[in-house]
C-alpha cells in the first residue's frame, strides 16, 4: 500500500466569534490516495470548507486547530491567519466569476504559477498555460488567452480556475462545490473533466459538495459531514447502497432523483445543530429517529465495519431492520 | 362544452432594452434587445400542477412574473378562466395568481415581524374583516405548519426552511387559485427541502391549488409535477406529461438535460455524451432552430427554418419543437458539420 498523499487526523477546528466559540470541524480523520476522488457531503454550515481552509493551510485569523494534516508526507501548519497556501495543494472555488481577477487577462491568471512558482520563463510560461487551457477542454485556447474573465462563460471560467489549479502542478486539488454555480449541462462536462483530469495527471481530488448524485457520479469515496464531523464514510457503493447512518438514511430519502418517478420524500425532522455549543453525545441525536438512551452520551467517531465502510453510529445494526426510515408527517 | 383552463398563455413574448447611455442616444447606436420570452403558449389546467424547467437565462423567472404582472409583457395575451386579463391588472384579478420567490432571505422585510408582514397582506386585500386579521395570520402560519409564536419574530431569527414557509403563507393569505413557486427549494439545504417540496404538494390537494413550479432541477419537477415544459433560449421546446417526458424526450435538447442531469441511481456515465458548447448569447440568437448550433441532430435545414412546437402523432399532450422530433430526419436535409468545440 502507498503512503496517501493527504493524511487527516484527528483534526479540530474552532472558531472564535461574537456569539462563543464555533467548533467547526471535530475529529475529522481521512486519507485520500494519488488519483483518487474523495467526496464529502455535507449541507451548509457543517464545516465543509473550514476543512477544507485547514488543508489548503489557510484558516482564518480566529482559528485553533487541533490534530495533524499531511501532504505526501510533509505535514501542514495549522495555525490560522496564515497569508501562504501550503505547496502542492490548489482549490477550485464555488464562484468561478468571482474567484478569476476581473482586470487582468486570463493567460495571464494561468500562467502566473509557472511563470514564479515554478520558475520557467516568461515564453515557457505562456505554452505551459495554452498547454494548460487544451487541457482542461478551453476551444480555440490561442484567442482566449488575452480574454478577460467577462468575456467567457460561466463554464469556460470554470474550465480557467481549473487550468489555474492544475497550473502549479498540484498534489491535491480541492474541490468546494465547484459545480453549484453551474447549469446542468455544463456541469456535466466539469464533472468528466474532473474525471479526466485525475485518470491523466494521478493528481488527488477532494470534492465538497452538498449534492449527492454529483458525488455518486464523480467520486469513489464518500463521506458524510454533519455538524462539524464525519458520521459515515466508505466507498460510494456502500454508502449509498447500504448507509449504515440514520443521517445518511435520512438524505437519501429526503432527496428527489430524476431516475426515481413518485416515491415519495421523506424529510428529516428538526434542522442541523448550533456549532457554538454542539453537547455531548450523537450531533444527530434529536433529529434521529433511532436515538437511544445511550446516544446521548460520549464522543462519537467513525468505527469500521468493514474494508469498505465505517460509520459514527452506534447502532447500526437497527437500521438494516427496517429499509427506509419510519414516515414522518409533514404538514 | 369543455370548460376553459384556469389559465393560458397565449404566445407570450417580453423583450428588455439595454440601458441607454446618453452616448448612445447622441451617436444613435442601435438598443440591444434582449428576447427574453418569444411565442410561450400553453394552457394551465385546475388542479393540476406543471413544471417549467430549463437552464438559467432561459426566461422562466420571466415568464413567471409576465403571468403574475409584475412584467407587461411585449405582446400576447393571458386569459384567466377564458377571459384576458387587462394591461393592467383589476386588483381583484391580482389576487388569483401568487408567486413565491427563490430566496427566501431577500423576500421577506427584516423590518417587519412575520406577523406584521401576514397582517399587511390581509389588510391591504381585504380578505377577512379587521377583526379577524390576527386570527387568520395565525391560521396561515398553521396552514404551512409554523407555530403561533413565529408571528412575533423577525426574518432573521428563521431558517430559510421556515421562511421559505413563512413566503408560502403570505401568498395563501389571499386565497389565490394558482400559485407559481419560481425555485423554491434551490436556495435551501437538502434535508430541509423535502419539507417545502412536500408541503407545497399536500396544499395542493387539500386547497385544490394549481400549481406552477418552475425549477432547474429536473428531479424537483419529477417528484411534484403532472406535465413539464422544458424551456431553452426564451421558448417552449417540449411540454408533455411528466411521465412521458421522462420515459421518451422527443426534443434532442431535453435529452441532453435528462442525460446530464446526475442522479445516485446512473452508473458510469462516459457512455452518454454530453452536449457541448454553452447556450448562446440571448442578444445574438442563432438563426433557425435556437438549439442547431448545439444539436447532434442538426442539419442545414435546422439552421435555416425554426421548427414549430408541433403534436405528436398518437399522444396530443405530447408536444416537441424539433423537426425531427416526430419523423426521422430528412435524407435531403444535410447533417452540419460543426466546429470542434460543440462537439466535446
Amino acid at each position: 500500500m502507498t503512503t496517501p498523499v493527504l493524511q487527516v487526523r484527528d483534526l479540530q477546528v474552532r472558531l472564535s466569534s461574537p456569539r462563543g466559540v464555533v467548533h467547526a470541524v471535530r475529529d475529522v480523520s481521512f486519507d485520500v490516495q494519488a488519483g483518487h476522488t474523495h467526496g464529502i457531503v455535507g449541507e451548509s454550515g457543517s464545516g465543509k470548507t473550514t476543512l477544507l481552509r485547514a488543508i489548503l493551510g489557510l484558516l482564518p485569523a480566529n482559528a485553533t486547530a487541533g490534530g495533524t494534516i499531511s501532504v505526501s508526507g510533509r505535514s501542514v501548519p495549522l495555525k490560522g491567519g496564515r497569508a501562504k497556501a501550503v505547496e502542492g495543494v490548489s482549490i477550485v472555488f464555488q464562484e468561478p466569476m468571482t474567484a478569476l481577477n476581473p482586470v487582468v487577462r486570463v493567460g495571464l491568471q494561468i500562467s502566473e504559477a509557472p511563470r514564479f512558482k515554478l520558475g520557467l520563463g516568461r515564453r515557457a510560461a505562456r505554452d505551459r498555460a495554452l498547454q494548460l487551457m487544451r487541457q482542461v477542454g478551453i476551444p480555440d485556447p490561442l484567442r482566449r488567452f488575452d480574454a478577460y474573465p467577462h468575456e467567457l462563460s460561466g463554464g469556460l471560467s470554470q474550465r480557467v480556475l481549473i487550468a489555474i489549479a492544475l497550473s502549479s502542478e498540484p498534489k491535491i486539488i480541492l474541490c468546494d462545490e465547484p459545480t453549484t454555480a453551474l447549469d446542468v449541462t455544463v456541469q456535466d462536462q466539469i464533472l468528466k473533466l474532473f474525471r479526466r483530469i485525475s485518470e491523466d495527471t494521478g493528481v488527488a481530488i477532494v470534492y465538497v459538495t452538498h449534492d449527492l448524485a454529483v458525488v455518486a457520479q464523480t467520486c469513489r469515496v464518500v463521506s458524510v459531514m454533519y455538524a462539524g464531523q464525519f458520521l459515515e464514510s466508505g466507498s460510494i457503493d456502500a454508502v449509498f447502497g447500504r448507509p449504515r447512518h440514520p443521517y445518511t438514511l435520512g438524505l437519501l430519502d429526503a432527496v428527489p432523483d430524476v431516475s426515481r418517478g413518485g416515491t415519495p420524500l421523506v424529510a428529516i425532522p428538526g434542522s442541523p445543530p448550533d456549532l457554538v455549543s454542539p453537547g455531548e453525545g450523537c450531533p444527530f441525536r434529536p433529529r434521529c429517529s433511532y436515538a437511544v438512551q445511550e446516544c446521548a452520551h460520549g464522543m462519537f467517531t467513525l468505527q469500521s465495519l468493514n474494508h469498505h465502510q465505517s460509520t459514527a453510529c452506534i447502532r447500526p445494526e437497527a437500521l438494516s431492520i427496517s429499509a427506509a426510515m419510519p414516515k414522518t408527517e409533514v404538514s | 362544452m369543455t370548460t376553459p383552463p384556469i389559465l393560458e398563455a397565449r404566445s407570450l413574448a417580453k423583450t428588455f432594452s439595454s440601458r441607454r447611455s446618453a452616448g448612445d442616444v447622441i451617436f444613435r447606436r442601435r438598443t440591444e434587445k434582449l428576447q427574453a420570452l418569444e411565442g410561450v403558449s400553453f394552457e394551465l389546467f385546475r388542479g393540476e400542477s406543471l413544471g417549467i424547467v430549463g437552464e438559467s437565462g432561459c426566461g422562466k423567472s420571466t415568464l413567471a412574473r409576465c403571468l403574475v404582472g409584475l412584467y407587461p409583457p411585449t405582446s400576447g395575451k393571458t386569459f384567466y378562466e377564458g377571459r384576458e386579463f387587462d394591461e393592467k391588472r383589476a386588483f381583484s384579478d391580482r389576487k388569483k395568481i401568487q408567486i413565491v420567490f427563490q430566496d427566501p432571505y431577500s423576500s421577506l422585510n427584516a423590518r417587519m415581524t412575520i406577523g406584521q408582514a401576514l397582517r399587511e397582506v390581509l389588510r391591504v386585500h381585504k380578505v377577512v374583516t379587521a377583526g379577524q386579521v390576527a386570527d387568520r395570520a395565525v391560521e396561515l402560519l398553521a396552514l404551512v405548519g409554523l407555530d403561533a409564536d413565529i408571528a412575533n419574530v423577525y426574518p432573521r431569527q428563521l431558517s430559510g426552511g421556515q421562511r421559505q414557509r413563512v413566503n408560502i403563507a403570505r401568498a395563501l393569505a389571499v386565497e389565490p387559485e394558482v400559485l407559481i413557486a419560481d425555485e423554491p427549494v434551490s436556495a435551501l439545504d437538502v434535508s430541509i427541502q423535502a419539507t417545502v417540496l412536500n408541503l407545497l404538494s399536500s396544499l395542493r390537494d387539500r386547497l385544490g391549488l394549481t400549481l406552477l413550479l418552475i425549477a432547474h432541477d429536473l428531479s424537483v419537477v419529477r417528484y411534484l409535477c403532472d406535465r413539464v415544459a422544458v424551456m431553452y433560449m426564451g421558448r417552449i421546446v417540449e411540454i408533455a406529461a411528466t411521465e412521458g417526458l421522462f420515459k421518451d424526450p422527443r426534443h434532442p435538447y431535453t435529452q441532453a438535460l435528462l442525460a446530464a442531469a446526475p442522479s445516485l441511481e446512473k452508473k458510469s456515465r462516459d457512455d452518454v455524451r454530453s452536449i457541448g458548447g454553452d447556450p448562446p448569447s440571448p442578444y445574438d440568437l442563432p438563426k433557425g432552430c435556437r438549439f442547431h448550433p448545439r444539436c447532434p441532430l442538426a442539419t442545414d435545414y435546422c439552421s435555416k427554418v425554426d421548427p414549430p412546437l408541433e403534436k405528436g402523432p398518437g399522444d396530443s399532450a405530447h408536444q416537441a419543437a424539433c423537426h425531427y422530433a416526430w419523423k426521422p430526419v430528412d435524407p435531403r436535409h444535410t447533417p452540419l458539420t460543426r466546429l470542434e468545440e460543440n462537439l466535446r
